[in-house]
């Protein structure tokens, strides 16, 4: 008997003990999932909303060149071409890469005819009357290594029932046959600007980094 | 757009009455008109969208001036350029060429080499003097080449700087006319089109004038715009085969300078027009004179007045309807009026429709109403009408003795009107006096010491050798002081008006308000004001008679300021803002 007495006494001692000890905390929570952050727009369709910043640097299709959309214009990245405008019956710029032959000016031009009339119908201009006179640009642009014409179609765009000039540009990319073409559009009563924007845009034309 | 088509008796600018309509070529279209003062003058008015290009716009105005200042006895100038108020297109108004055309004569009959070689002489002065002043005329056609045999080869070129508007308005009716007669650096853009390109369109002009075709194939009849752009970068065939393949003939002897003018590459050709016409002559001085004309153009359609005489111009594609009926057959088949052709061209085939490049303007004189009228024969061909190689040849030499025979008969009326003349008591110094101004100077410099006894010599051009001393404008004053010299030759008077500048008699400048003597014969006067046309002339002075002649001056078209009712110039947008 004796020699359990010291077991028992240290047995309450315990009971006494824990029962005077606050209660471990609970444990932790199971972290909670966290959601993914949504993956930055694409801007691949006029839906995205895509409105341009001016660091925005959107990629042209069909080429390895981007261009700085005017500030605020919605943009897209289309299959078929790269549209920047301020709204679906405004001011509006479309651009695509095109394969040309340098050397025959034919071909080119052809080339050109074909895309051009693809931008027209991104853009939902009405399709032109004439045909342009690739050979005679009205004024050049030498933007880094490209050197681009550009011609200027007057009364020849109709967006909606916006009727203005058209701009046209086009040109080798300086890498084998492969060229540039844009259609610009300004609605004749356009007091934005919108055409000084526009050009600004052409002006930012460069390789994608 | 195209160029606005407005009816007879339209009023431009409120002072130009339209007449017919001469040609249409889309971005232009060049009218008869009649101006508030009764002038006959043709008038040509652009697509109004060219007023938007203000490059264009420059470009013309800028050739405009440059045509003026070339010689106007072969370059024709601009009268008067504006704006048109109620159809916002630009216009410009030159004079009327009283001369039939190239391709009208060509159409009586092929021109020999030696008149090809006259004829591209005189163009190639006032083509090289215009290149030198970086004007090229980019649209040489034989419809823009007149010739007044007559006048001792008057030749008058026109329509300068017409591709511009074709240029920058591109259409299907002025391509198709202006196609026949571009050089390769125009079509394609391979180079720089400058005087070159007129070297090879001249060149184009002396095959059309020499054989009455087009040198090219795709361009007999109705034009094939696709064959002819092969044909115009492809290799040539030499002009006298291409002859002989059109039906006409043509010595090989051309065939070197021919095809070196015609050559693909613009630095392949002759420098100027000059070099390429010393070469032409060279090989015509070098044939034998067995192909001299053997048939004259009618007398009637030598003058001013007889162009009546000739047949329709031939299509500028090469005559594919190139007949030659006798002169009788002519007027009626050219007799429908010109506004019925007006009506007539919208539904015409581009290459009827506009059988010449009408439209080209100054061209356009009362020559080409006639052909214009002549559309609808055109038109037949242009419909696939075969065209019989025979009606190309020369003509049997049995109708060529009508013309011989004409031609004898008024040789011999003259013969007995002038011996009748002469035989009625005429002075023979009179008849010497009247018959050549240069008789009137040998007499004059010959007989030094009698200079101020001889009516004829006192106004001796070579001062230096006359006993008096005294400069020609002085002469006089110098022989009335002698109370021996004589009857005083009269003082005569020349002035202008407004007052000008300087006045010139035989290169010499007068004393301006002051009386001059002027010796008997033929001068020279040349009258000029700052901003005014120069007004050149040739006066002739009888002996004893007194001149007062005032010279009408007439202002330069402006530049830049048009009509009054020109309206300014709108701002646009992308490469038009203004700034």
């Amino acid at each position: 008997m004796a020699p359990r007495l010291p077991k028992l006494f240290a047995l309450t001692m315990l009971a006494l003990l824990a029962a005077g000890c606050p209660k471990p905390p609970p444990p932790p929570p199971p972290p909670q999932p966290v959601e993914a952050p949504p993956p930055p727009p694409k801007c691949e369709s006029l839906g995205e909303k895509c409105a341009a910043k001016a660091s925005t640097k959107a990629k042209i299709t069909s080429s390895d060149l981007v261009f700085t959309p005017a500030t605020g214009w919605f943009y897209a990245q289309q299959s078929s071409a790269t549209i920047s405008q301020s709204s679906e019956t405004g001011p509006g710029l479309a651009l695509m890469g095109y394969e040309g032959d340098a050397k025959d000016h034919k071909k080119e031009f052809a080339a050109r005819d074909a895309a051009m009339a693809e931008l027209i119908k991104q853009l939902g201009l009405t399709p032109l009357k004439r045909k342009v006179n690739w050979k005679k640009p009205d004024d050049t642009k030498t933007i880094g290594a490209m050197k681009l014409g550009l011609w200027q179609l007057e009364e020849a765009g109709q967006r909606g029932a916006k009727k203005g000039p058209l701009l046209l540009l086009a040109g080798p990319i300086g890498e084998g046959n492969k060229g540039v073409i844009g259609v610009g559009f300004v609605p004749e009563d356009d007091k934005s600007q919108a055409d000084i924007a526009i050009m600004k845009s052409v002006e930012s034309l460069g390789k994608a980094q | 757009m195209t160029a606005p088509q407005l009816a007879p008796g339209t009023v431009v600018a409120q002072k130009y009455r339209l007449g017919a309509c001469l040609g249409y070529a889309g971005s232009s279209a060049a009218y008869q008109a009649a101006s508030s003062d009764g002038r006959e003058v043709v008038l040509k008015i652009f697509d109004p969208a060219i007023r938007q290009r203000a490059d264009i716009m420059a470009a013309i105005e800028q050739t405009y001036a440059a045509t003026n200042a070339l010689p106007q006895d072969v370059a024709v100038p601009l009268l008067d350029a504006g704006y048109d108020a109620s159809t916002g297109a630009p216009f410009g108004v030159a004079e009327r060429i009283p001369f039939p055309s190239l391709a009208q004569l060509a159409a009586q009959r092929p021109l020999t080499p030696e008149e090809v070689s006259n004829v591209l002489g005189v163009m190639a002065q006032v083509l090289d003097g215009a290149h030198a002043r970086q004007l090229f005329h980019h649209a040489l056609k034989p419809t823009n080449i007149f010739i007044g045999f007559a006048q001792g080869y008057g030749v008058r070129v026109t329509d300068f700087g017409a591709g511009l508007s074709r240029t920058a308005v591109p259409t299907q009716e002025g391509y198709a006319l202006a196609a026949p007669w571009l050089a390769p650096e125009q079509v394609q853009a391979t180079a720089p089109a400058s005087g070159p390109a007129d070297v090879f369109s001249a060149a184009l002009v002396a095959f059309f004038a020499l054989t009455g075709r087009s040198y090219w194939r795709s361009c007999q009849g109705q034009l094939d715009l696709g064959g002819w752009q092969q044909e115009v970068m492809g290799q040539r065939t030499p002009p006298s085969a291409r002859a002989m393949q059109l039906g006409a003939q043509l010595d090989s002897a051309f065939d070197g300078v021919l095809g070196c003018a015609l050559s693909v590459d613009p630095n392949q050709r002759y420098r100027t027009v000059g070099e390429f016409a010393a070469a032409l002559e060279a090989v015509v001085s070098a044939r034998p004179a067995e192909s001299q004309a053997t048939m004259a153009f009618p007398v009637g359609a030598l003058g001013v007045s007889g162009g009546g005489d000739y047949p329709p111009a031939p299509q500028p594609m090469g005559g594919g309807q190139h007949q030659h009926g006798s002169p009788q057959q002519m007027p009626g088949q050219y007799g429908a009026q010109p506004q019925q052709m007006q009506q007539q061209m919208p539904q015409q085939p581009v290459a009827a429709q506009q059988p010449d490049g009408a439209a080209g303007y100054p061209g356009a004189g009362p020559y080409v109403s006639n052909q214009a009228a002549a559309a609808g024969n055109l038109g037949e061909t242009a419909a696939g009408r075969p065209i019989d190689p025979a009606l190309h040849q020369r003509r049997p030499p049995a109708s060529r003795l009508v013309p011989i025979l004409v031609g004898v008969v008024a040789l011999l009326l003259l013969g007995g009107g002038a011996a009748a003349f002469v035989l009625l008591g005429r002075k023979p110094t009179e008849v010497a006096t009247n018959a050549s101004a240069s008789a009137a100077d040998t007499a004059s410099a010959a007989p030094a010491d009698t200079a101020s006894a001889a009516p004829a010599d006192t106004g001796s051009a070579a001062p230096a050798d006359t006993a008096s001393a005294a400069p020609a404008d002085t002469a006089a004053p110098a022989a009335s002081g002698e109370p021996d010299a004589g009857p005083a030759e009269p003082e005569s008077t020349l002035a202008c008006d407004p007052e000008c500048d300087e006045i010139k008699l035989d290169d010499k400048a007068i004393e301006l308000g002051k009386p001059v003597v002027i010796p008997a014969g033929k001068h020279q006067v040349l009258a000029t004001k700052a901003g005014y046309v120069t007004v050149k002339e040739l006066i002739t002075v009888r002996a004893g008679e007194k001149v007062e002649k005032t010279f009408k001056l007439r202002e330069k078209p402006a530049a830049r300021t048009g009509p009054a009712n020109a309206a300014p110039k709108p701002c646009g947008k992308f490469l038009k803002r203004c700034k």
